[in-house]
């Protein structure tokens, strides 16, 4: 019996020595030294535990067994306990040492920018095809036929002459178109009517560079051709492209002018943005500003792509993206798109 | 061009309309009006003609006289004046109380009032011409008046009152509109108010007609000279220009002349018909007008004193073999109108306006009456003009010239002018503009604007355009345009157009390009096309540059790329990051050229969409942690993989790839390359490589530039789209391999051995390092990734590929493996 009480003593005297040690831990890995002390295999429990063999008693086994687990479980619960407050307690220190100036800058590359000439094409793009219009490209280097002939540019125009087109050595025809509109024929003859199309490109002329001038320079040129086409859907389709591209309700005012495609032929002059037609610098102290040329496809053209146009009438339209983005951006000078300076494309 | 808004008010009543409300309306209707100004000074009556009856000293002052003035038959006002150069006897200009004239010493508004000057009642003021605004020269003294008696108004003799000017964009379709009668009957047809005609009947001057001489005339070629009309005025003395004539054409600023050139000038200005007037007495009197091309060096002094040397480009007038004038252009010095000009032959004429163009640009020499021909006088206006002229001549010169005589108009050539009949359709009419006219409506639009109207239906109109358009009105959708123009575009109500279905839209690599530079930080920028001239000799040429710097078309975008990066170098820009989208242009295949040109719809040049870019620097913002900065060594590898990661974007297989040394002049011998895409045939995409040491040393600069060129057409062809497949859930093993090579084994090369002799289950190979061992061999790790997606790879299944990598590797390399 003095073997029993012995045992049941050394048992406790263990989980007390083991819990005593236990309060001096304040670290995670003398915490599983510990655990390996009293809980390992090799622990000074589990060495007592061996003895238990001997007893003979099935009783007194039964009971010291119980008590056993007992303490082993109590110790692990402990252990968990530790565990669990050591590493918040880690965490703790972590996050009170590693605080940092969390207002110095971000370490970040340069955001590139697009070019404003790009923005407005887009801005363009996307707004006429809203309202259903499908982009299409043409050709820069041009022939007199497309840029002239079936535009119903009589061979005698002004516009044929070397001060304002510039032609090449590729052959006589062969010239760098001066308007997109060439983008209407070619899109005619390639497809059926109904159309509806927008194309914005690079087109040349012959001027001198100045503020307001440059040989180079891009237009928007839309089309629509289907049966019953009139001049009140034109007026319709332009006043909404200057609200949606100006953002804002602008008035507009459509004038008598000519070109030699279009018949009846209108220059669109709107609102100006900036002062209401009350006259600034921008608008030239007019209060209007003129945005665009257009007008019914004149039926000359339309029979020159051949029967399959026949009965249908059109409307047709161009403006000058440099323009545009002169106004929208308040640019008061075309060189500044192609000298390229990063200080201004940087500011897009 | 100037309009003076009081004769426009000749022919058409404005009394109700302001000079800005019919701006504004022209503006509306087709004639933009750029600018209104006035002319003269505002003035305002009562201003009278005086005579001086008497002058007495004043009593309280030396520099200053009293004046009593006769302003009516039986009104005399005391008048205070301080000029000198009046005498009793004069008569000169009085300013009544009321009246409103110039300040002299600062060209303020004096208003004249009844005051007392030193003690001394002025009932008004005697005005110097300067006073009343106008530009005499002897502008110190009061103003002594010829031919006037008391009591005359001279607000309108000498015509003080203000006038306001037009200044109106000429329409190169209107010619008919280039003069203030034109100008005034379309003002007529917008505001539906009556024209009021020119005076040019000459009945009442029929005494002094008479057939003093005969004239003859020879046409050359009709074609050039359609109608050609010519009349004499003999007897004619030197005598001013009348004041109103005067006033009227400095205020559109031409310049007065004498009476005979002024009068010509005026109806230029007023009829839109260019006249000259040959001085009878200088012609060598054989009344021989021939009208013809030039002879090779043919010479004529021109009335600007300039000598010209003619040929068959120019149309003249010649008196038998001597040239009188340029016609159309300018007339000779030889028979220019003088002041004892006592014989006057005028003409009034039609020339071909393609004839006058090239005749004016041969030359280098154009005239308001160049300007006008060239766009095409009006047949039918050639002899009213002509009687409108000798009628202005009769009507201000008889009174001091009473002996004018005049002769009969002598003509050659046709004056008819094919009428055209144009049959307009209502139901065309209304569905291209989108209104409900009728034809009474219609009617009355086209009467307004001249048009007669043969007949009508219905449905159907058959109009005949006025003859003074028929150059401009020639098909009915000529006649549509006019009805809307004068229903007004702003009356015409908006419609909203129909949506029709979309094209099939091509997915924009372009757009997608540009996004994947723009977020590696580059700028986009936007070069001109046209680039100077280069060594290249198959670039195209423009026939007529603007300058040596816009001469050919840009074959590559690298010229331009790298003049914004010496822009901005310049510019004190340390970090250059930029790339340009665009067309560059070559002729397609020189061996076709000579069949393909004769084809006038296609040009045989080649657009291709290219992207290049270019990096110098860094363009990380500054970077505080002080990381250490990479070499120059880099700038080509950190391209590169930019270039790798955009032609990833645009759906190329990288493994397809492959690079090769090259020439550019541009770039580093030892560090350019070109690369090329390997799908069924190898294609060229572009090139990249470091700027060449050369502009480095040229710009001075600190890093190296490195730039790539990319062919956005042929990517577009190589494409590939998009496609799922499923993915694998078995486990991805990863073995390394090193390899030591000899250095001029390229790595490309080595890689693509390691692809090919590995089975499908290498999913991706990598390098991962490489470190030179000696001058001759490089060591390279590479990490291969292998993946079955039905099974999980075995050890021994990888290490057999494995080795038959390196089996395969040392039999065609000298390779050594660690
Ligand atoms: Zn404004």
């Amino acid at each position: 019996m003095v073997f029993n009480e012995n045992f049941e003593i050394e048992l406790n005297n263990i989980k007390n020595e083991a819990l005593t040690k236990l309060t001096d831990i304040n670290k995670i890995d003398l915490l599983e030294i510990w655990k390996q002390e009293y809980l390992g295999r090799k622990s000074k429990f589990n060495d007592l535990l061996k003895l238990l063999g001997k007893i003979d008693s099935i009783e007194q086994k039964k009971s010291i067994g119980e008590l056993a687990n007992t303490i082993k479980e109590t110790l692990n619960q402990s252990y968990e306990n530790y565990q669990q407050s050591l590493s918040e307690l880690e965490i703790t220190k972590q996050i009170e040492t590693e605080s940092i100036d969390i207002t110095l800058p971000g370490l970040n590359r340069k955001s590139g920018h697009y070019h404003p000439l790009s923005l407005i094409c887009q801005r363009i793009g996307n707004i006429f095809q809203g309202m259903g219009f499908n982009q299409v490209f043409g050709p820069e280097i041009e022939t007199n036929y497309y840029n002239f002939d079936a535009l119903n540019i009589d061979f005698d125009h002004p516009a044929r002459d070397e001060q304002d087109t510039f032609y090449t050595n590729v052959a006589p025809h062969v010239l760098l178109r001066s308007q997109t509109s060439t983008v209407q024929i070619r899109a005619m003859e390639k497809t059926n009517p109904p159309l509806k199309i927008i194309s914005i490109g690079r087109v040349y002329r012959n001027e001198e560079i100045n503020a307001r001038k440059y040989p180079i320079f891009h237009q928007v040129e839309g089309l629509y051709v289907n049966k019953n086409v009139n001049f009140g859907q034109l007026k319709w389709t332009l006043q909404k492209f200057i609200n949606l591209f100006f953002e804002r309700d602008l008035k507009t005012r459509f004038r008598p002018d000519f070109f030699p495609f279009t018949e009846p032929s209108a220059e669109v002059d709107c609102e100006c943005p900036f002062c209401e037609t009350q006259g600034c610098k921008t608008c030239g102290y007019k209060g209007w500003l003129e945005i665009l040329g257009c007008g019914m496809v004149h039926p000359n053209v339309l029979k020159n792509i051949g029967p399959n146009y026949e009965n249908y009438e059109g409307f047709a339209f161009g403006m000058g993206v440099e323009r545009l983005a002169m106004i929208k951006f308040g640019i008061n000078d075309i060189r500044y798109f192609y000298n390229n300076d990063i200080r201004f494309i940087e500011q897009f | 061009m100037k309009f003076s808004y009081s004769w426009l008010n000749d022919f058409v009543n404005l009394s109700n309309i302001s000079p800005q409300s019919l701006a504004d309306k022209l503006t509306n209707y087709a004639f933009e009006v750029e600018e209104v100004s006035t002319y003269g000074a505002n003035i305002v009556g009562p201003i009278i003609a005086g005579k001086i009856l008497e002058i007495n000293p004043h009593p309280n002052a030396d520099k200053i006289r009293l004046t009593k003035v006769q302003i009516s038959d039986t009104e005399i006002r005391d008048i205070v004046c301080g000029a000198w150069n009046i005498e009793v006897g004069n008569v000169v200009p009085v300013a009544l109380p009321g009246a409103l004239v110039l300040n002299r010493h600062d060209n303020s508004v004096l208003p004249i009032k009844k005051s007392k000057i030193r003690g001394q009642t002025s009932d008004g003021m005697l005005c110097s011409a300067a006073e009343l605004g106008l530009n005499n020269n002897d502008s110190n003294g009061i103003y002594i008046l010829d031919n006037f008696y008391p009591g005359q108004n001279l607000i309108e003799k000498l015509y003080l009152n203000q006038d306001f000017i037009l200044h109106i964009e000429p329409r190169s379709n209107r010619p008919d509109a280039l003069s203030h009668f034109g100008m005034a009957r379309e003002i007529a047809a917008i505001y539906d108010f009556p024209l009021i005609e020119p005076q040019t009947n000459l009945d009442e001057f029929k005494q002094h007609c008479e057939n003093f001489l005969k004239l003859n005339i020879i046409i050359e070629n009709l074609d050039d000279c359609p109608y050609f009309l010519l009349a004499a005025l003999k007897n004619f003395k030197a005598l001013p220009s009348p004041l109103k004539i005067q006033r009227r054409l400095e205020s559109i600023g031409v310049r007065s002349i004498n009476f005979i050139v002024d009068i010509t000038n005026y109806v230029l200005h007023e009829m839109g018909q260019p006249m000259h007037a040959y001085d009878y007495n200088k012609l060598n009197q054989n009344n021989n007008f021939i009208v013809r091309k030039g002879l090779p060096n043919e010479v004529i002094t021109a009335i600007d004193n300039r000598e010209k040397i003619l040929d068959s480009t120019n149309l003249i007038i010649a008196n038998d073999s001597i040239p009188l004038g340029i016609a159309g252009i300018m007339g000779g010095k030889d028979s220019e109108i003088s002041d004892t000009t006592n014989t006057i032959v005028l003409e009034s004429a039609t020339f071909n306006a393609k004839t006058i163009r090239h005749s004016s640009r041969k030359l280098g020499l154009s005239s308001d009456s160049s300007l006008r021909f060239e766009r095409g006088v009006i047949k039918a206006n050639n002899l009213i003009s002509l009687q409108r002229a000798i009628y202005l001549i009769l009507n201000y010169g008889l009174a001091q010239n009473p002996d004018l005589k005049y002769s009969s108009v002598f003509a050659q050539g046709n004056s008819e002018s094919d009428l055209v009949e144009l049959t307009v359709n209502l139901i065309k009419i209304n569905s291209t503009l989108g209104l409900a006219l009728t034809i009474v409506q219609v009617s009355n639009i086209l009467m307004r604007l001249g048009f007669k109207i043969v007949s009508t239906d219905n449905n159907e109109l058959v109009v005949t355009p006025p003859n003074y358009r028929l150059k401009d009105i020639t098909s009915p959708i000529d006649v549509i345009e006019e009805i809307a123009r004068l229903y007004g575009y702003e009356n015409i109500p908006i419609n909203k157009a129909d949506s029709i279905d979309s094209l099939p839209s091509n997915t924009n690599i372009s757009n997608l390009a540009n996004s994947v530079l723009v977020g590696y930080g580059f700028n986009e920028i936007w070069t001109s096309s046209l680039i100077p001239k280069n060594i290249s000799a198959n670039s195209i040429r423009v026939l007529n540059p603007i300058s040596r710097d816009h001469e050919v078309l840009r074959e590559s975008l690298i010229p331009g790329l790298i003049e914004v990066f010496k822009y901005n170098l310049d510019r004190q820009y340390k970090d250059i990051w930029i790339f340009e989208n665009a067309f560059t242009y070559t002729i397609k295949d020189n061996n076709n050229s000579s069949t393909q040109s004769l084809n006038p719809k296609t040009t045989n040049v080649q657009e291709t969409r290219m992207l290049s870019a270019l990096i110098y620097g860094n363009n990380e913002n500054s970077n505080w942690l002080a990381h250490t900065k990479e070499t120059d060594y880099c700038a080509y590898f950190r391209l590169k993989g930019i270039l790798e990661n955009v032609l990833t974007n645009l759906g190329m297989d990288l493994n397809l790839i492959t690079y090769e040394i090259i020439n550019h002049p541009q770039l580093h011998p030892g560090r350019s390359a070109k690369f090329a895409y390997n799908a069924d045939i190898k294609t060229d995409l572009g090139i990249i490589g470091e700027l060449h040491p050369q502009i480095n040393h040229k710009f001075n600069l600190k890093n190296r530039a490195c730039i790539f060129e990319l062919d956005l057409n042929k990517c577009e062809q190589y494409q590939a789209k998009a496609k799922f497949k499923s993915i694998a859930v078995t486990p991805v093993v990863s073995r390394d391999i090193t390899i030591d090579v000899l250095k001029n084994i390229l790595q490309q090369d080595l890689k693509s051995a390691i692809i090919n002799y590995a089975d499908s289950k290498l999913i991706n190979c990598e390098l991962t390092s490489l470190y030179h061992l000696n001058e001759n061999t490089t060591s390279l790790t590479y990490r291969l990734n292998f993946q079955d997606p039905n099974t999980t790879l075995t050890a021994i299944e990888i290490d057999s590929i494995i080795d038959l990598i390196k089996l395969n590797l040392s039999k065609n390399y000298q390779v050594t493996f660690r």
